[in-house]
């Protein structure tokens, strides 16, 4: 075990070096710089070099980017461009707690809505029930998450037409539950439930009708046992394990899951800092969240290793 | 908030200091009924929510903003001098002002008591230490070019000498301050109404160094509100500063709320989240006629700007060709809604010199262009310039900034009218707004990179110095389309209308001035170097119960107006 | 060397898709059996495990695969005409390419002679193309003249939607062109040789499953796809192709193929180490026949059914990736047309005029199911677990 996770740790240190060197080369060979961008409509040629000069960005990329290694090790990510001069890591520690409740929420609404329709639907297997909400879960699942939140948010406006004041953007207070806070949060969580919920509806489905025809439930039918106990004892334990691996890998999604929920609901999310850095040029901020992503992606794939040899001893015992 | 979005909307190229002289002329504006105040909401109701569109200011930091005319920095923040809603200079934290005879140097007798908003003292050194550490490379400001008057600023500004406090900022005594300019300016104090010069508490920006704009709550500035907190999720929320020297406000809470785009906050102040929004374009049909609509032209063009030294725009015939062949009316209609104004000027409504009675390129009349002309023109143009036929005309490309949706519409309409009208294809090319800006100041003197490209502008004052001789004159940096240096037959005519430009500029007598500006401004529309499309406007829908708010044509609200915003019942 | 680590990169396929889908997890149809044993067993770490020179066991999958050998495919066929969702999908799917192909000519023929603003009259031919505006008729509702309305520029939005299909379809071709190009080449390389080819491949794909696909994609389209209109159209032959707003369209597909093609890659690797341990490869070897000859006549003829299993999978998210880049305004721009693009044009005013967004997110929705049920079917009938 710990052999394996030395073995992913110099994987991850691998892995953030080529990340850093993907973003910082495109930011290097790219068209325009942070300077001028957030100059815009004020932009001074010579003011521009001197701020170049200071910033250090008129040195080769090579010197650039060890001088970002360097800190990087330290781990100073350096300042943003906009805002100005604001530490990345408080842009950071702004922006990844909404996010992860974000994602956090609406994984739980995911599962909530996902895995007992999965089931009802795998127990009602070819019946009316089953067609008309393996249809509905089948076009939200084809349509995107985009545009599905675009029409929520029109149809809360619809609805709200009377002025009850229902907020349509932002985020509220992270990880404070009040009534005015529960407003801001509910539409974009439950969005994202609805987005993503028929992906773990078919899975469930799929693997509880695979595990239903298995020798070991007709055995225990077989045994006179009550249906229920047949069903959630035995089949659906067995039908949870590559639900579990699929549940892991979402740790790794928590960060660019929400990607067009933030951006649509204005959630200041760090979906949006980076679209918004993107456009901007603001490369400091940019470095910092592919950081934050790829960390993100390798600790929830870890994360899921392990919960796989949790939930099924065989693969251990191999 | 305000000056963010409208910025945006404008695009302007916004040039620092080129007027010779500031002329003040009351320009129109909307605004709210100024209702009696006995009607006054209750106080707790007083709490004004302003939507930030775009997300998190660029810096709260006076002396680092782009965004720096208009609030928040004009309610936290106090300069020497304020400009009103028409651009008038008066006084602020300055009691009164001299300017002596030679007009280089600048004497401001500061109002005694004066304090900043958690009641320690300011005096002429708190002055005097913000205005110098806007200069100071170490601040790295990009706007600190507004204070680019002052006499040693390349120097200071290069870090070549350490400050200027002593050298051309001297504090006379506590309550004097004296500025020396490195040449005589009237527009001068125009300059000191941006942020960059506003008076910003040493005790704070010692402390906490580039991190002091988190800390603002602890006495930022001496305006009439104060910093009550700030947080980059949620935004601003500011309330009134009990040591303000002046009339206090009757809000008593302004929440600037950080927002996504200009659509998404539309929809949250349908939804009841902001008091004050701006109005989309596709919106506007519907929202022309709810309560709380306000409309203002804005002191600001868009035009495309034709190169004298590519083929075949060199051709006078050519150039009002391609003027005439639009209906600027149907592709502003169309596209931008009925807010807009088309036009044929260059120097826009509400600039003094504005002249009612100019035409459009070769006497033509009003904005719906003259397409039989047009066309006619343009086969005579280019069988000048010895093309038989528009398709053997060399590719021309029309850039314009990608990100501004409307402008790229506008583009595609107007590379369509050419199309179908005159056969003359464009190649359009959308790139980034600053690629554009970058460009457009390497094509001085140059045929390229831009050929044709569309932009907006401005103003910087009231004056139409800032709408012609920029542009067009001999060696001017944002004479991007070669006017008068070029090989063209007019260039002879199109240099004696610089030569009479620069008369204008330094002539004495107001009457005989605009005169000069108004001959020139028709004889260059006739010309076309721009093709004027529009002049913008701003418009807002804003809570009924809001009084006293305006919407001016300068684009922000000044600080001694907030004074009388309140709800009604 | 445990299982654990198997079971880590076990999820990685489906990680991969979804983020180039843009979204958590709904778009791709389909995973559900990725997850299961039968393809974990490609992975980085089995990758660096057999470099290591360790052995590895065949998976169910393969080795069931190659019992059947050699005629699997015919009776893949059979098992994929007699599913039904995936052929009335097969259908809808060829119908919308016939109509992004043969749609615009025949369009061009339907409706009456139009009294325009600005050419006199014109026909069908001129006011049902794609780009011409008729500014006097904007953000119309569906009418005779244009059946799905028009946009604020007054253009057809059934032209407009079969060019933006087409474009979409196009993308997606591009994207599997440079998928299926690279990721068969390279992970048939890393298969037969192993050595420093393997395990660059398995850094890389660690890479980029660590990169998120759409942010890589918003990088390289935010930052290149402002000058790529200026670039892409001065190239000989394809240049005048890109005009007209088309041109960002090569930096996105070059987005969304960059990320994708490792996954191509290392499915494809799987295989080929699988059937570079059978017999008649032995024997070719033995007999001094060349690697190319080998790679070329007995390998990549056997990856046919992994190849065409997995870019179907892909299709589907590359064309959402598409639309989620034009919606962020990094894709195709005006007056160039993508299904994204009209959606994102649409949604300024789904309040006033929602057919604007309806009818392109109603054929994006059935083109997704579509592709999605064919990939479906396709892996049912190549999955010998799913043949009774």
């Amino acid at each position: 075990m710990t052999r394996f996770l030395v073995k992913r740790l110099i994987g991850l240190f691998f892995i953030l070096l080529g990340v850093t060197f993907i973003t910082f080369i495109l930011g290097y060979f790219a068209p325009g710089d942070p300077i001028k961008e957030s100059m815009g409509d004020h932009f001074n040629p010579v003011l521009w070099q001197q701020l170049r000069h200071s910033y250090g960005f008129d040195l080769p990329w090579y010197q650039q980017y060890l001088a970002f290694l360097v800190r990087l090790s330290h781990f100073d990510l350096g300042t943003s461009f906009h805002p100005q001069q604001r530490a990345v890591w408080d842009i950071l520690k702004d922006g990844v707690p909404i996010s992860v409740e974000l994602s956090l929420w609406g994984t739980i609404v995911m599962l909530m809505m996902g895995i007992p329709l999965g089931i009802i639907t795998a127990l009602k297997a070819n019946t009316w029930i089953d067609t008309l909400s393996m249809g509905a879960s089948l076009i939200l699942y084809a349509l995107p998450s985009f545009i599905l939140a675009v029409f929520v948010q029109v149809l809360v406006l619809w609805i709200d037409k009377s002025g009850v004041g229902w907020p349509v953007s932002g985020w509220g207070t992270p990880w404070s539950y009040d009534w005015s806070n529960i407003q801001y949060k509910i539409v974009p969580i439950l969005t994202y439930g609805l987005a993503g919920y028929a992906y773990y509806a078919r899975l469930t489905r799929t693997t509880m009708l695979d595990v239903l025809r298995q020798d070991y439930v007709r055995t225990a039918r077989a045994k006179g046992l009550h249906e229920n106990i047949v069903i959630y004892r035995h089949a659906l334990r067995n039908a949870v394990i590559p639900l579990i691996t699929a549940i892991g890998l979402l740790l790794g999604l928590l960060v660019t899951g929400s990607f067009f929920i933030e951006n649509i609901f204005s959630i200041p999310g760090i979906a949006n800092i980076t679209v918004a850095a993107v456009s901007q040029r603001n490369y400091p901020v940019i470095q910092a969240t592919t950081i934050m992503v790829a960390i993100g992606v390798v600790v929830g794939n870890l994360f899921s290793d392990v919960l796989y040899g949790i939930v099924d001893p065989r693969i251990k015992s191999e | 908030m305000g000056q963010v979005y409208k910025k945006k909307e404008l695009l302007s190229l916004a040039s620092i200091f080129c007027v010779l002289a500031i002329l003040l002329s009351a320009c129109g504006g909307a605004s709210t009924s100024n209702g009696k105040s006995s009607n006054l909401a209750p106080a707790s109701k007083q709490v004004l929510r302003e939507p930030m569109v775009g997300g998190d200011f660029d810096s709260l930091d006076p002396a680092l903003t782009a965004s720096g005319l208009g609030d928040p920095y004009n309610l936290i923040f106090t300069g020497l001098v304020q400009a009103d809603d028409h651009g008038i200079i008066h006084d602020q934290l300055a009691a009164s002002h001299q300017i002596s005879a030679d007009g280089l140097t600048y004497t401001f007798k500061l109002r005694p008591g004066l304090k900043f908003s958690d009641g320690s003292k300011l005096d002429a050194n708190d002055v005097a230490y913000s205005i110098n550490r806007t200069i100071d490379p170490v601040t790295k400001s990009q706007v600190s070019n507004y204070l680019s008057l002052i006499k040693d600023y390349d120097k200071a500004s290069a870090g070549k000498i350490p400050t200027l406090i002593g050298d051309s900022i001297i504090v006379k005594d506590p309550l004097t301050l004296e500025i020396v300019l490195s040449k005589p300016a009237a527009y001068f104090l125009q300059a000191l109404n941006y942020s960059t010069s506003f008076t910003v508490n040493k005790k704070l920006v010692t402390e906490y160094g580039a991190k002091w704009v988190d800390h603002m709550q602890e006495g930022a500035g001496a305006g009439p509100f104060k910093v009550k907190s700030y947080n980059h999720n949620t935004g601003l929320v500011l309330v009134p500063n009990p040591n303000y020297y002046d009339s206090k406000p009757k809000l008593q809470e302004i929440d600037e709320i950080i927002t996504g785009d200009r659509d998404s906050t539309f929809k949250s102040f349908k939804a009841g989240q902001f008091d004050v929004s701006p109005v989309p374009p596709a919106d506007d049909p519907a929202s022309e006629n709810l309560p709380g609509y306000l409309e203002s032209p804005a002191l600001a063009n868009r035009y495309m700007s034709l190169n004298y030294l590519v083929k075949p725009l060199d051709n006078i015939k050519v150039r009002q060709a391609l003027d005439l062949a639009l209906n600027k009316d149907l592709i502003a209609n169309s596209i931008i809604g009925k807010t807009v104004t088309p036009s044929n000027h260059l120097i826009p409504n509400g600039i003094p010199g504005y002249n009612p009675n100019l035409t459009g390129p070769d006497g033509v009349k009003g904005t719906t262009g003259d397409q039989a002309k047009a066309k006619q023109l343009f086969q005579e143009g280019i069988k000048e310039e010895g093309y038989s036929s528009a398709s053997q005309l060399p590719s021309i490309t029309l850039s314009f900034s990608q990100s501004y949706k409307a402008g790229a519409d506008t583009m595609a309409a107007v590379a369509n009218e050419w199309k179908q009208i005159l056969g003359f294809n464009v190649k359009l090319n959308g790139m980034q707004n600053t690629d554009l800006i970058t460009q457009e100041f390497n094509t001085t003197g140059k045929n390229g990179p831009l050929q044709i490209w569309y932009g907006g502008w401005s103003a910087d004052y009231l004056d139409p110095q800032d709408w012609t001789t920029l542009f067009f004159d001999k060696g001017a940096s944002h004479n991007g389309v070669n006017y008068g240096q070029n090989k063209s037959a007019a260039a002879a005519a199109q240099q004696a209308v610089q030569v009479e430009l620069e008369k204008a500029d330094t002539t004495q007598d107001q009457a005989a001035r605009l005169k000069l500006y108004q001959d020139a401004e028709q004889k260059l529309v006739n010309d076309v170097p721009f093709i004027t499309m529009y002049q913008s406007s701003f418009v807002e829908l804003i809570n009924p119960k809001l009084q006293g708010y305006k919407l001016s044509s300068t684009g922000s609200m000044a600080s001694s107006d907030w004074a009388n915003v309140y709800f009604a019942q | 060397m445990g299982k654990d680590e198997k079971e880590f990169t076990a999820t990685a396929p489906d990680t991969s898709i979804l983020e180039i889908g843009c979204a958590p997890a709904p778009e791709i149809l389909g995973l559900d059996t990725l997850d299961g044993p039968a393809l974990a067993e490609d992975t980085p770490a089995e990758i660096a495990a057999s470099h290591e020179g360790q052995g590895r066991s065949a998976s169910p999958l393969q080795q069931q695969s190659s019992k059947k050998h050699p005629s699997p495919f015919g009776a893949s066929m059979q098992q994929f005409r007699r599913d039904k969702r995936a052929m009335i999908s097969l259908s809808v799917l060829i119908f919308l390419i016939l109509l992004a192909l043969f749609g615009p000519p025949i369009y061009q023929h339907i409706g009456a002679v139009y009294p325009s603003d600005l050419q006199g009259n014109i026909g069908p031919a001129v006011y049902h193309t794609y780009d011409h505006q008729e500014l006097s008729k904007s953000s119309q509702g569906p009418s005779a003249q244009y059946p799905m309305g028009t946009d604020t520029l007054g253009e057809d939005m059934l032209a407009r939607l079969m060019q933006g299909l087409l474009i979409s379809l196009t993308v997606a071709f591009l994207v599997e062109v440079v998928d299926v190009g690279l990721g068969v080449t390279v992970g048939v390389l890393a298969g037969f040789y192993g050595g420093w080819i393997d395990t660059l491949l398995a850094r890389f794909t660690d890479l980029i499953f660590a990169f998120p696909g759409l942010l890589f994609a918003i990088l390289l389209s935010g930052i290149f796809g402002p000058t790529a209109n200026d670039y892409f159209t001065r190239l000989p032959l394809i240049g005048p192709f890109l005009g007209n707003g088309n041109a960002s369209l090569v930096i996105v597909s070059v987005a969304l193929a960059l990320v994708s093609w490792p996954m191509m890659a290392r499915f494809v690797r799987g295989q080929t180490l699988q059937i570079r341990q059978q017999q008649f490869i032995e024997a070719a070897r033995i007999s001094g026949t060349r690697d190319i000859y080998i790679m070329y006549k007995h390998i990549v003829p056997n990856l046919f059914n992994i190849v065409i299993v997995t870019s179907t999978m892909n299709i589907a998210g590359t064309i959402i990736g598409e639309a989620g880049l034009s919606l962020l305004g990094l894709g195709v721009v005006h007056p160039g047309s993508s299904l994204g693009l009209m959606i994102a044009d649409g949604m300024d005013n789904l309040d006033l005029h929602p057919w604007n967004t309806l009818f392109p997110t109603i054929i994006l929705t059935v083109i997704v199911l579509a592709i999605s049920f064919i990939g479906d079917g396709l892996r049912d009938a190549f999955d010998p677990r799913s043949r009774d």
